[in-house]
């Protein structure tokens, strides 16, 4: 079975980069994500575009879709140079990016300034679709950490009842966006002093288990964490294996989720550590899962070989965003239509894309007007097709799988 | 001899024995130095090489520590967090990162750190460094980049100092993020280890770009070796000074050589003593003894070999055991190759008899003496041999054989049969020729033998009548009895030959002439003691001697007669034979040659020749004789004779042939002196060459004045003229008269003049020979002449010849001019011919003129020559002179003859026919 399933997804990789390569009109979807220390994230994004590719078999407009792969590694240097190898590419529509915040952030300006079209179905960093012009170029169906700073600060103090939370924030722009949305929400409900640690990138469990005592020992009873699934899953390793005087209720960004975080800290670990995460509100892993949720789950099974089942679809977000935005953007494509000139196409989509006249059915929710035009002040949210109302707590049960939490549930 | 060879053999011996020895201790000391002193220097390089590698290893051990150390550190502040965000961000504001770095010193040591991005841009530097080392790091990271190396190290020195560069990536999960590199300044010195710094080596660390130095200008002489250290690039050679080293090898190999020298010389020496005793003295005392042996065997080998007795050994399986070079060449064949053969492959004919003979003995055991047997040596006549056989056996080995001495006796059994032979051939050679023979054995006793022969030439049987002194005499007849026994005395006593003619009386009582012939032999005192001879009847004989002498005396008549003829004869007469020998030479001969008859009879009439005859008689000879092609046989002919004394002469030869039953039996030559007419035929000669010159120069000189004193003449004209012209009117009649007779006096020696130059001309112009129509020549001519004018009638029926033209027209010209001068009162007709005839043509110029007396015919060709006086017929008198010198110039005849009609005259000339070429 498996074996059949492994032909099938090799035959979905040769159609997806040889045989539509036949038709003459093609467009190519890229994607400038981690693939490498943080894989698990860029293939669950991956998969969402293709299974939502898959649905329109990999047509749109009269071209054909091809899919791009490229790898940043985190690099902002080596992501600026995969945007100059899509900018190089006359058939080239749109890039999707990965879990990172930074490469998005430090290259914003030059993003915008070549105009190139970018959907980010997972980095969280407020700025990123913040671009102080209104040919603003980067679309969002992803958590926005300005937002659900406040939501994680809410979170904390309210349904897990922490009395002093301590901020723990990977020292990058994405952890710097954190610390803005954050301090400012515990600023209004009046928490302070404000504990604060960055790290950096290459935390090990050492370094981590330090950090964690020194929060310890400085008395905060909880810990808000912005960070990957590397550091992430050392500081939660390290929580985990903390004494009883150090431990305490971990409540994360859904970064850690990205890429193996689970197998990384292992499940019984899980069992000995109280960590709660945000991300948007859908799981294949509930009973309440939407009939489109089933559809998309049986094609991803057909589709993908080591996908059998909920529980192995990984970094679901990743999948779930990927996949909505795809299909947010193959509607604003018909809705622009192609012309095969990329530069007019891309801004056609764009355009598009800030005016979808027909609701778009995704797996989150179903996408009424999901962008408008950016104004700095005016509509900061335009390029956000997520709000707080889209964010839900969720947890890894034992089985590694993502389940909504049932503390927000309640709330 | 034999003391003296055997010494010199112990000598030789001694000495060899002391060089082999010798020359073994030097090669035991050689191989062994071979063996040994490479070994210890063998032995001493893996020492050196070990004792080095050991450093070697340990110095390496201490930079690779240095180094890793050095690289640990810079990777440990690599991978701190600050570093890795700061490379993945690209962010060099990072506070962080640069505090970290800021802080960071390697080992204590502050060092440069530089953060590189993944484009190789520098995003952060700690502080200022060496620009070149910057540059190398610069490029190092680069390098990381691109090739994806865990790290790089490299060394620059320069002015500034010594530095080791460093760079690391900066790795984030499986990436390398960004480089970080430093620049760390070091001494060679500080990284050598302790041992090293106070020994006497050097070291140096070199990658592909920078080489380090340390110590090495102490090394006078190097051994280096070297290694890499992994896995920076870096090779650190290790130098040391061999030196001292060398020095002590050297020492050790010196005292091991004089060790073993001296332990190898004792034992040789000792070797050298035992060696003598046990071996060399028996040796020697063996030498002798085979010299000794050697010396008898060469003896008996001398004798055998040198025997004239053939001698061999075959053993009973018939093979040549031994054989002497007598017997080996016998057989054609050479000792060595001989000996071992079967006699079955040496003369297959013979082999089986000599076999079988051999088997005899061997078997019998009993020898086999004076086998006389013939034989065929390889190359040469049968002969004979006599053989002898004698059995014998080696004691020692049971072999058996035969030893076999043969001697040739070939000439002795030759001289038996030639005796028999001649005994047989006397009897049969007496009995055929009649001859019988007698013995007379004792001359002082009556009796002889008689043989049969002699009895049957008398009539008898066999000794039918005795045989003795005493019946010889009785039947001698009277007539004859003096002068034989007067014969058979002066044999006996002077010893002259015994050879008499008498009469005996036969069986049936008449005598028969006999001719008795004998030799006695003397004793020491000169006395006859026996005498043998024979007698011949000769009755036959003498009676033809009788008829003989007769014929003889005839024939002698004859040739006395012929003798006297030839002898008187006033020619010289010779006879030769068929080979030229000289048979008769008579007086004439000798009085003309100078010889005696005595002289040249039976040598080669040669010797009366001068060269070239003499030098090819004989082959004349022989070639007549084989031919019978005659040169000179049978006809007379002029040659030369060469008198006894050498001096030649003239003479005229006849030869015949004197045949014999039709054979040649030689030749006779009558010779007669011709020298006085040969010189007369010379004098004439001379006299014609004489007169030839003689004419030449009288016509070279009639050129001369001919052609000279035309000019005074016409000179003496002019005056005369001149003269004439001045006097016109004054001078009477008889001056005018002599002034005309001397200008027809002037006038007449020009035109002799002009003849005798045109005879002396004659031949001078151009002798071309052409075909000239003579017609046409004729008729020019006469135009010339104005005949026809004249009144003269020309006919000419010429053919065209091969000629001189000019000359044919001169001899024409002149006839005809002839003709016309003496015709001129009554003109004539003038018929010209010519025929053919022996190699020659005939003119014939015939007019019907006037005519010539015959008395002047042959005057007419003299030069001047005029019939008539000049002051009737005006000539110069050449004209006929020139065409006779013409004609006979050219081997031409010319004559007159009786006209054909009576009147008028007939010029007739010949000129040879020419062919023209």
């Amino acid at each position: 079975m498996a074996f059949i399933k492994s032909l099938t997804f090799l035959g979905v990789l040769f159609l997806s980069s040889c045989s539509i390569g036949a038709q003459d009109k093609v467009i190519r979807i890229y994607q400038d994500a981690d693939r490498s220390n943080h894989i698990g994230s860029a293939v669950a994004i991956e998969r969402g575009i293709l299974t939502a590719l898959d649905e329109v078999e990999y047509q749109v407009a009269g071209y054909a879709i091809e899919f791009v792969p490229l790898d940043h590694r985190g690099n902002v240097l080596r992501s600026k140079r995969n945007y100059d190898a899509f900018l190089a590419d006359d058939d080239a529509l749109i890039i999707f990016s990965g879990i990172h915040s930074p490469p998005l952030i430090r290259n914003r300006k030059f993003i915008n300034e070549n105009k190139a079209l970018t959907m980010v179905p997972w980095a969280a960093g407020a700025p990123i679709t913040r671009y102080p012009s209104s040919e603003n170029w980067i679309f969002r169906v992803s958590l926005d950490d300005s937002r659900a700073g406040r939501q994680l600060v809410d979170y904390a103090l309210d349904t897990v009842r922490c009395a002093a939370p301590h901020l723990l924030l990977e020292n990058t722009p994405w952890g710097a966006s954190n610390l803005v949305a954050m301090s400012d929400r515990l600023e209004e409900r009046d928490i302070r002093p404000l504990s604060v640690t960055r790290f950096g990138m290459n935390l090990k469990d050492s370094g981590a288990d330090i950090l964690l005592q020194k929060i310890a020992r400085e008395g905060n009873d909880c810990i808000l964490l912005v960070g990957n699934a590397i550091e992430g899953g050392a500081i939660v390793s390290a929580m985990a294996d903390a004494s009883p005087e150090t431990k305490m209720p971990i409540i994360s960004h859904w970064g850690i989720t990205g890429g193996g975080f689970f197998d990384m800290v292992g499940a019984d670990r899980f069992s000995r550590v109280d960590l709660s995460f945000v991300q948007s509100c859908f799981s294949f892993n509930t009973e309440l899962m939407t009939s489109l949720g089933e559809k998309v789950l049986k094609r991803a099974v057909k589709l993908f070989p080591d996908i059998e089942g909920a529980s192995d679809v990984s970094s679901p977000v990743g999948f779930i965003h990927a996949y909505d935005a795809t299909r947010i953007l193959l509607a604003a494509i018909g809705q622009a239509g192609l012309s095969g000139n990329m530069m007019e196409d891309r801004n056609a989509v764009r355009k598009a894309l800030e005016s979808l006249a027909q609701p778009v059915k995704g797996l989150v929710k179903t996408y009424n007007k999901p962008f408008g035009v950016y104004e700095e002040n005016l509509r900061p949210n335009a390029h956000e097709a997520l709000g707080p109302e889209d964010y839900c707590m969720a947890e890894y049960n034992l089985a590694g799988d993502i389940v909504l939490d049932q503390r927000g549930a309640d709330r | 001899m034999i003391n003296r060879t055997s010494t010199s053999d112990r000598h030789s011996v001694l000495q060899q024995y002391l060089l082999f020895t010798a020359v073994s201790f030097a090669v035991f000391l050689v191989v062994v130095s071979s063996i040994i002193i490479p070994k210890v220097q063998s032995t001493y390089a893996d020492f050196l090489l070990s004792t080095n590698t050991l450093a070697l290893d340990l110095e390496v051990q201490d930079v690779k520590i240095f180094v890793d150390d050095r690289v640990t550190v810079l990777r440990d502040i690599a991978s701190q967090q600050p570093v890795i965000t700061a490379a993945m961000l690209a962010d060099g504001q990072s506070l962080e990162a640069s505090s970290l770095l800021n802080s960071s010193k390697i080992l204590g040591t502050s060092a440069p750190l530089i953060l590189f991005d993944i484009d190789g841009l520098v995003l952060y530097s700690t502080e200022a460094t060496d620009s070149e080392a910057e540059a190398a790091v610069h490029q190092m990271a680069r390098s990381i980049l691109s090739d994806q190396i865990p790290q790089t190290v490299e060394l620059v020195e320069n002015s500034s100092g010594t530095y080791l560069l460093i760079a690391v990536p900066v790795l984030y999960g499986a990436g390398t993020e960004g480089i970080l590199g430093t620049v760390l300044p070091f001494k060679v010195a500080d990284i050598v280890a302790t041992g090293l710094r106070e020994g006497a080596a050097a070291v140096k660390l070199s990658t592909e770009r920078t080489t380090l130095s340390w110590g090495t200008e102490r090394i006078v002489d190097p051994f280096s070796q070297n290694s890499q250290i992994e896995p920076y690039g870096i090779t650190l050679t290790l130098i040391n000074d061999i030196t001292p080293f060398k020095n002590q090898e050297a020492e050790l190999i010196k005292s091991y050589s004089v060790s073993l020298a001296i332990a190898a010389l004792v034992a040789f020496a000792f070797i050298t003593l035992v060696g003598f005793r046990l071996i060399i003295a028996p040796f020697q005392q063996l030498l002798a003894t085979d010299a000794e042996l050697s010396r008898q065997r060469r003896d008996l080998q001398l004798i055998f070999d040198n025997v004239p007795v053939r001698i061999w050994y075959k053993d009973d399986k018939n093979r040549i055991l031994r054989l002497n070079r007598e017997a080996a060449n016998s057989m054609g064949r050479k000792v060595e190759n001989t000996e071992g053969q079967d006699t079955y492959d040496l003369f297959p004919e013979m082999a089986k008899k000599y076999h079988d003979d051999d088997l005899a003995v061997i078997n019998s055991g009993k020898a086999m003496l004076g086998i006389v047997e013939e034989y065929t040596p390889v190359d040469g006549e049968r002969g004979w041999v006599r053989t002898d056989k004698v059995p014998f056996v080696d004691e020692e080995n049971g072999e058996r054989g035969v030893f076999v001495v043969s001697q040739d006796i070939t000439d002795v059994i030759a001289a038996q049969e030639d005796l028999r032979d001649s005994e047989e051939r006397f009897a049969l050679a007496a009995q055929g020729a009649s001859v019988g023979i007698w013995d007379w054995i004792d001359v002082n006793d009556d009796k002889e033998y008689w043989s049969p022969q002699f009895f049957k030439l008398l009539g008898y049987e066999n000794e039918e009548i005795e045989a003795n002194l005493s019946v010889f005499r009785d039947l001698l007849h009277p007539d004859d009895h003096e002068h034989t026994f007067a014969a058979l005395d002066a044999h006996f006593t002077r010893k002259e030959p015994f050879d008499a003619e008498y009469r005996l009386k036969t069986k049936q009582g008449s005598y028969r002439w006999f001719r008795g012939s004998g030799q006695a032999s003397w004793d020491e005192e000169g006395r006859a003691v026996r005498m043998v001879g024979s007698v011949q009847d000769i009755h036959t004989l003498k009676s033809a001697e009788k008829n003989l002498t007769a014929a003889l005396a005839e024939q002698s008549e004859l040739t006395n007669r012929l003798s006297t003829i030839i002898d008187t004869a006033a020619d010289a007469i010779i006879i030769i034979d068929p080979k030229g020998a000289i048979q008769t030479f008579n007086k004439s001969a000798q009085k003309l040659f100078g010889y005696s008859e005595a002289e040249v009879t039976g040598k080669n009439v040669r010797i009366l020749m001068p060269d070239p005859d003499k030098g090819q008689h004989d082959g004349y000879l022989t070639n007549y004789l084989s031919t019978k092609k005659p040169k000179i046989i049978g006809m007379g002919r002029e040659v030369t004779g060469r008198r006894k004394h050498g001096d030649k002469f003239p003479m005229e030869l006849s030869v015949g042939e004197i045949s014999e039953n039709s054979a040649t039996a030689g030749f006779v030559g009558i010779i007669r002196d011709i020298s006085a007419r040969v010189k007369a035929e010379q004098i004439l000669q001379g006299h014609v060459k004489d007169l030839a010159r003689s004419n030449a120069d009288l016509e070279q000189f009639a050129y001369i004045a001919s052609h000279d004193l035309k000019a005074p003449l016409r000179g003496i004209m002019n005056l005369a003229d001149w003269i004439q012209e001045n006097i016109q009117e004054t001078a009477d009649e008889e001056t005018n008269s002599y002034l005309s007779l001397l200008k027809n006096r002037i006038s007449r020696l020009e035109s002799l003049l002009a003849g005798l130059l045109e005879y002396s001309r004659v031949g001078e112009g151009s002798d071309k020979l052409a075909k000239t129509d003579l017609n046409m020549l004729v008729e020019v001519a006469a135009d010339l002449l104005e005949a026809q004018n004249k009144g003269f009638e020309i006919n000419c029926e010429l053919p065209a010849i091969v000629c001189s033209s000019s000359e044919m027209n001169q001899i024409f010209q002149n006839l005809i001019s002839n003709t016309v001068k003496h015709n001129e009162a009554a003109p004539c007709r003038v018929e010209i011919g010519c025929s053919l005839g022996d190699g020659e043509y005939v003119f014939r110029f015939e007019d019907r003129g006037i005519g010539i007396p015959e008395d002047m015919w042959d005057k007419v060709f003299k030069m001047f020559q005029t019939l008539k006086p000049r002051d009737q017929v005006e000539g110069s008198g050449m004209g006929l002179a020139i065409v006779k010198k013409i004609v006979t110039r050219r081997g031409g005849r010319i004559w007159i003859e009786e006209p054909v009609d009576g009147s008028g005259v007939a010029f007739c000339f010949s000129f040879p026919k020419v062919e023209k070429k």
